[in-house]
């Protein structure tokens, strides 16, 4: 892409704070369609900067920020919309981390579960506080467990 | 690879054989996805996207003759958009293909030709390029490139094909052959060069 | 048949090539006797295989060596050269032009993998495990030597000699951390292959000594200390190059490097249950073996081109070799632990929730949760793709900054609940007790930082979180001081492993810090500034253009711009290279400060120089990332370092706080 001479970038509609916030929050999850994954807040080309302006043209004219998002969907797919929805498919997507904190939850709480008879809460503080010796832990394990064991 | 069975596998009693299985098929599984995602290439690469069913959005924007063209005043005529810039390498292989379709399909009530400039950075160049083609259709000044945006432009060159009812029926990114051309052509109803 | 060798074309291609092959052809011996070795428990066979190591280290060297030389001599008649280097570059392009593409950094993968397989031959033990762990590093040579010497080979002859090359990717001359960051991610990613040999042998043979654990612990945490540097310097060749002021962008090749650490991170911390406590033994083989899957899986998106990314290397007939290699670990691996991993037996009952050993297991499956996110993620929109057959699905940062921002939360959090928990078990009230004082820390520090303006609950969270880790790592140290008396370097000495652990959880609360606020504080403005004219009011900054000038160098040219902000030069640069065309590559000014960076990136120059359009962004802490991974690093170092001997060990038993 050649380097384009323009003076675009004070053209846009005066925003407000609020409004260029969230001008800008939009077009973080906004894909530049020609780049590689890029939003169009980060690319330099001239498309996402027109993309960008465009962006904070509507949101002076009052949309909404949904609205936005399915005017550029429309257009370019859902490939444009680096947020994914959270309807149809893309379920799947936001439900994944979810059921696996579940599973990995329960699966977690049933394994600390599963001691049967509580070990008094013994410490021994010098095997905290030694440097370790996995010589000499190999033979505590192993005494201890004889001693159990008999 | 969510699954965390290995865990319960402390037990004295194995696991049940699925439970065991369940890391396995799921690896296979997602091994099978990457193929299939590897070996079968991309299908809309040259067709397709979102408009194509929808109503061709409307403009109205100036030529670089200065005069102003708007699509809306073409309703009721076939309307073959090109997007191109003068340089970008495909727009050129592709512009004879424009010249000869205009010389053989345009004219009153015909078909109707429209170049949208794209990122042009120098109009002079845009100049030359349509001397050095004799392109005689009009080509418009997109400033801002709002057009563009909202033809859901990709990249350059791309061609849309809006039928004599205004929908558009075809999209083609990347550039033309003749017989992409007259891919889209036919779902426009007019016939192919 | 593949055409791999001419002699009168190119003597040092041949050379790399022979190397090549006779290498290849010692890694099927080796492998061979390995397995042999292994089943028949044939110690002749097994010292050969192991000897024979030594071989394909020697060879392996000897074509990468070749293949430098060629680049540093401009010998056009090697392949890789004449396709990815030429006579104009500086010696140090020339360098990394060795892993710039794709052929040489398969080769430098493999010349890494024979490095470590070198030192494991050194190192391996005479037991059990030994030929299943050769065999096993023999399956992850066979691979790469054999991709290495055929389909990816740099050194198969050319038709026609060209008299310069095609010289290197523009986006790989661009920034001097191209030379440190791959060679650093290969570090780490291969360094997995050793544990995951061990986890193979474990599964074989069924057998864990507490050489083994000692072993795989010290290995993963090398690949560890290389994976987090290399992660983070990929960080700052974005920052310093991508030219709009962030250093992670969820890249699916970002991400594809990031899994492995989470699965290694993880990895530490229950492999540490098992040296203690002899428990999460099966949990631990298949934790390291899907860790090393996954930096196949990452490999393998970085080389196929099915996922986009402004990372990847051009898709090429790696692709589905590369895929082959995946589906066998993948899958080879997950059955091979599906089907032993039972029989590695834990003693002794599961752990208690309220110990250490709870907080550790909680800590990894908040970084399983982490990895299976990432992955989804990363996946998802190719596994849309071929199900549906249109790339029609994008997962952008929202997604994942939505479930990584409390995930990292929540790990912060029990980051500091870790080292006060004792083993086996701890009594709530006395955990309640000990860690008042932290949640204090953190709430106080929370509350100063919103007394100071702070407003994001994601930045307050953290900050408090911060100072409760901070606060409980100063008070295990203090008290350990005062128990002991001496020094605190004393201390370190005899328990490198515990400070080195200490430090390197202090390095990510640094970083955690530092990537808070840069992300939540980063202020970006663009202005078009005239040469001479009067400066102009910018974010905190007076930006003046003073002068723009063009660097012609033998391969590409720079348009720079000087700028005068506040009174200081920054000369931001937009690059052209030769292989490039017209596509800039911003090299940006960034004036590096303790609290916060000033960065300009030039976006557009005009066509006579008399102006130029800029990007300046202003981000708070990011240096803090740089500086936390470096302590990160060190104390990975640290705890590496054998301890030393105190002159007599106290009596094991003596009252014990619930804490520490």
């Amino acid at each position: 892409m050649p380097l384009v001479f323009s003076l675009v970038l004070c053209s846009a509609a005066a925003l407000t704070p609020e409004q260029a916030a969230r001008a800008e929050a939009i077009g973080q999850n906004l894909r530049c369609p020609i780049c590689t994954g890029e939003p169009i807040t980060q690319s330099t080309n001239d498309l996402s900067r027109d993309m960008m302006r465009d962006v904070r043209e509507q949101v002076a004219a009052g949309r909404t920020d949904a609205e936005i998002y399915s005017y550029f969907a429309a257009r370019y797919g859902n490939f444009v919309l680096l947020n994914p929805p959270r309807e149809g498919v893309g379920l799947l997507l936001w439900g994944a981390p979810l059921a696996a904190l579940g599973a990995g939850g329960f699966v977690l709480w049933r394994f600390l579960r599963r001691r049967t008879t509580a070990t008094p809460a013994v410490t021994t503080a010098g095997e905290e506080d030694d440097p370790y010796d996995p010589y000499l832990a190999e033979v505590r394990r192993r005494t201890r467990q004889g001693g159990e064991g008999a | 690879m969510t699954d965390l069975s290995p865990l319960s596998n402390q037990t004295p009693t194995p696991a049940p054989l699925w439970r065991r299985l369940l890391p396995p098929v799921l690896a296979a599984g997602l091994v099978a996805v990457l193929g299939a995602a590897l070996l079968s290439p991309s299908r809309n690469a040259t067709d397709g996207g979102p408009l194509v069913g929808k109503p061709a959005p409307d403009f109205t924007l100036e030529s670089l003759d200065g005069a102003q063209v708007s699509l809306a005043a073409l309703r009721g005529r076939p309307v073959v958009l090109n997007f191109w810039a003068s340089w970008c390498g495909p727009c050129r292989e592709e512009a004879p293909l424009f010249r000869e379709l205009s010389e053989q399909r345009g004219g009153e009530g015909g078909l109707a030709i429209l170049g949208i400039l794209f990122q042009e950075n120098k109009e002079e160049n845009a100049r030359a390029f349509i001397r050095e083609y004799a392109l005689a259709y009009p080509n418009l000044r997109d400033p801002g490139a709002k057009a563009a945006i909202n033809y859901g432009l990709t990249g350059i060159p791309e061609t849309v094909f809006i039928d004599k009812a205004g929908t558009i029926r075809h999209v083609d990114r990347g550039g033309l052959s003749r017989e992409r051309l007259n891919v889209g052509l036919e779902k426009i109803g007019v016939k192919g060069i | 048949m593949l055409n791999l060798i001419s002699f009168d074309a190119s003597p040092l291609g041949a050379l790399g090539q022979l190397s090549l092959l006779a290498a290849l052809a010692f890694t099927l011996g080796g492998t061979w006797l390995a397995v042999v070795g292994g089943l028949k428990a044939d110690a002749r066979a097994t010292e050969a295989a192991r000897r024979a190591v030594w071989a394909v280290f020697a060879l392996v060297s000897l074509s990468t060596l070749t293949l430098m030389a060629a680049l540093l001599g401009d010998d056009f008649s090697v392949r890789y050269v004449a396709e990815h280097s030429m006579r104009a570059s500086p010696t140090w392009i020339k360098v990394t032009g060795l892993w710039g593409a794709l052929e040489g950094s398969i080769l430098l993968w493999a010349w890494i993998l024979a490095g470590y397989a070198f030192i494991l031959s050194l190192t391996l033990r005479r037991d059990a495990l030994r030929p299943w762990a050769l065999a096993a590093m023999y399956a992850s040579l066979l691979f790469f030597v054999g991709v290495c010497a055929t389909v990816a080979s740099p050194f198969t002859p050319l038709a026609q000699i060209p008299a310069d090359g095609r010289g290197p990717n523009p986006a790989l001359q661009n920034h001097w951390m191209m030379a440190v960051h791959p060679v650093l991610l290969y570090l780490g990613f291969v360094g997995l292959a050793v544990p995951f040999a061990y986890a193979v042998a474990a599964l074989v043979t069924g057998r864990l000594s507490d050489h083994w654990v000692v072993v795989t612990r010290r290995w993963t945490l090398t690949a560890w200390a290389f994976l987090t540097a290399a992660i983070v310097a990929g960080g700052w060749w974005s920052y310093e190059t991508l030219g709009w002021g962030g250093y992670w962008a969820w890249d699916p090749v970002e991400n594809a490097s990031f899994i492995p650490w989470l699965l290694a991170t993880a990895f530490l911390h229950s492999i540490q249950i098992q040296e203690r406590r002899g428990l999460m033994r099966s949990w631990n083989v298949w934790l390291i073996v899907l860790a090393y899957a996954s930096t196949v899986l990452g490999t393998f998106l970085n080389r196929s081109g099915i996922v986009q990314s402004v990372h990847a290397f051009a898709g090429g007939p790696v692709g589905p070799v590369f895929l082959g290699f995946l589906a066998f670990l993948l899958v080879a691996g997950t059955l091979l632990a599906a089907w032993r991993a039972p029989h590695l037996r834990d003693e002794g009952e599961p752990p208690a929730a309220l110990s250490r050993e709870g907080a550790f297991l909680a800590g990894n499956w908040l970084f399983l949760v982490f990895a299976v996110m990432v992955l989804v993620g990363t996946l998802f929109p190719t596994i849309v793709e071929a199900v549906q057959g249109r790339r029609d699905t994008s997962v952008g940062p929202a997604f994942y900054n939505a479930f990584a921002i409390p995930l990292g939360l929540g790990l912060l959090f029990l980051m500091g609940v870790g080292p006060l928990l004792p083993w086996r078990r701890a009594e709530g009230e006395g955990l309640w007790r000990a860690l008042r004082p932290l949640l204090l820390a953190g709430a106080g520090a929370a509350l100063l930082a919103y007394a100071f303006g702070i407003r994001g609950v994601g930045v307050l969270t953290t900050v408090g979180l911060a100072a409760y880790n901070l606060v409980g790592l100063g008070l295990l140290t203090g008290r350990a001081l005062r128990q002991r008396g001496g020094g605190f370097l004393g201390l370190v000495r005899e328990q490198p492993r515990r400070y080195g652990a200490y430090l390197a959880h202090i390095g990510l609360v640094v970083m955690a810090l530092g990537i808070a606020f840069s992300t939540a504080y980063r202020q970006d403005a663009q202005v078009t500034l005239n040469a001479g004219a009067a400066p102009v009011q910018l974010l905190h900054e007076t930006l003046a253009l003073e002068s723009t000038r063009v660097e012609q160098k033998p391969y590409g040219q720079s348009a720079i711009a000087r700028v005068q902000i506040d009174g200081r030069p920054f000369e931001a640069r937009l690059n052209t290279y030769l292989q490039g065309g017209d596509t800039p590559f911003p090299a940006p000014a960034v004036r590096y400060g303790l609290w916060g960076d000033t960065y300009l990136v030039v976006t557009a120059f005009g066509e006579d120089g008399r102006w130029a359009s800029v990007r300046l962004i202003e981000s708070p802490l990011v240096s803090w990332i740089w500086w936390g991974t470096a302590l990160v690093v060190l104390g990975a170092g640290l705890t590496l370092v054998t301890p030393r001997r105190t002159a007599a060990r106290a009596p094991a038993l003596r009252a014990a706080p619930a804490t520490d």
